[in-house]
């Protein structure tokens, strides 16, 4: 009998557990998604930038604005104890110098609000905004990330 | 006993001749270079296509910063960490005393004007498969690069790789002399391409996989392998799908223009300074360089242990 309440017991450890990590969430796979939302976004700028698709300024509008708030919270979503785990693309010097993270992550913020007008100008001007924007994104990367494969 | 260690020794001297002999750093000579003069403007876009400031310019160097040799950076590498010397026109610090021949001969035989072999952190086993129109070319365009005044300190390795004379064996294995063959059955775009990927661009140094003593595993050509400098995985650019198999020529162009991939991530790590080089060249070379990457053989990515 006690045998079995402890089985219980621990069973619903596991399930408070697991529901805990649900809650606060997988932070590698979050901002792997927030990497994916503004990838998807620079594709939309991006496909009108190569002549792919016609030139939209609201959907240019809507896609740096996108880019604006993606990027939000962004850096809290590198606690201690997610340095490795699934395919994080992050790299140690991530938390040897989260400073230089965080204000890449600003700078990214600022330039994208910024150009979010800019970008509504015509297409010429969209292009010249898509090589920022992708300055940005770079000097974060150069530093920041590590390929796996 | 004694007509034993006779022997012994005999066989010690034979074998330090041998290495002596086998060792000798080589030379070029001003009496074999061809009678050019120097175009600083196709010397310009081999310095971008080189990426000559990725390495020897300050860290993140941009624009002008860029240009200014000074070296100091230092590379982390399994054989120790070498630091990067200075190639600004400087005549104290810099190179600016070489003449042609010395130029062509660090960059051809990885040999240094007082005779001292280079380690192979500087990657003179693609710059060999240059032309020697094109180096002159080269050395006429560093000249007039703004002089830097900065003494590097020495490498800091390891041993063996202390001992820099054994390098002249490594080079027996590594440095064939070939200067680049343009192939007859392909096109002339694929060709420049193979001699921007191959010479000047140096991709094989990260690229392409190394054995246990640093030398290129040519058998894996351009198939990625673990970083030979600092952390992380080179990728993989043969046209097999676990490569750029998905990318097309244009995609690989505009990559090396604009620094986007074509799911609109960006290069990263230390692609990031080669591709802002390579956004330098005309767009001819940047597409010949994808003509030639889309005509390798296609070879399977080797999974990094994560």
């Amino acid at each position: 009998m006690r045998i079995r309440a402890a089985f219980l017991l621990a069973g619903l450890g596991v399930v408070a557990f697991a529901a805990a990590a649900v809650a606060q969430g997988d932070p590698i796979k979050q901002r792997q998604e927030t990497m994916k939302a503004i990838g998807g976004s620079m594709k939309v700028l991006g496909e009108m930038a190569k002549g792919e698709k016609p030139y939209d300024a609201d959907a240019a509008k809507a896609a740096m604005t996108k880019i604006n708030e993606s990027i939000d919270g962004f850096t809290a979503l590198f606690p201690k104890g997610s340095e490795t785990g699934g395919d994080t693309a992050a790299s140690p010097k991530i938390w040897e110098n989260m400073a230089e993270f965080e204000e890449d992550a600003e700078a990214l913020k600022m330039v994208s609000a910024e150009l979010t007008p800019v970008v509504g100008e015509g297409i010429d001007s969209l292009r010249g905004s898509l090589g920022k924007l992708g300055g940005a994104c770079k000097d974060c990367h150069e530093d920041f990330r590590l390929k796996k494969e | 006993m004694r007509s034993f260690i006779r022997l012994v020794i005999v066989l010690a001297v034979i074998g330090a001749a041998g290495f002596y002999w086998l060792t000798i750093p080589e030379r070029i000579y001003p009496s074999t270079l061809p009678e050019h003069e120097a175009d600083l403007a196709n010397g310009a876009r081999l310095f971008w296509a080189g990426g000559c400031g990725s390495c020897h310019a300050k860290a993140k160097a941009t624009g002008e910063e860029k240009l200014k040799l000074g070296g100091g950076q230092e590379l982390v590498t399994p054989f120790g960490t070498f630091r990067v010397p200075n190639i600004s026109p400087d005549t104290r610090t810099g190179i600016g005393g070489w003449s042609k021949a010395d130029f062509v001969t660090a960059m051809v035989k990885g040999v240094s004007p007082d005779g001292r072999h280079y380690y192979p952190a500087f990657p003179y086993t693609s710059y060999q498969h240059m032309r020697e129109t094109d180096l002159i070319d080269l050395k006429g365009f560093l000249d007039g690069l703004p002089a830097v005044s900065n003494v590097v300190g020495p490498h800091d390795l390891s041993f063996p790789y202390t001992i820099r004379r054994g390098l002249g064996l490594w080079k027996l294995l590594y440095l064939d002399g070939k200067t680049f063959e343009p192939d007859p059955d392909v096109s002339d775009e694929i060709n420049r391409g193979a001699y921007l990927v191959t010479g000047p661009g140096h991709c094989g140094e990260c690229h392409t996989p190394r054995d246990f003593i640093g030398g290129l595993r040519m058998d894996r050509w351009l198939a990625g392998g673990p970083a030979p400098e600092g952390d992380g995985f080179v990728p993989n650019l043969t046209p097999d799908p676990s490569g750029l198999g998905a990318w097309s020529k244009a995609d690989i162009a505009y990559a090396l223009e604009t620094g986007f991939t074509p799911d609109y991530d960006t290069l990263g790590g230390s692609m990031t300074s080669v591709q802002e080089n390579m956004a330098h060249l005309p767009g001819e070379d940047r597409a010949a360089i994808a003509a030639y990457l889309k005509s390798i053989p296609p070879l399977p990515s080797e999974k990094s242990g994560k």
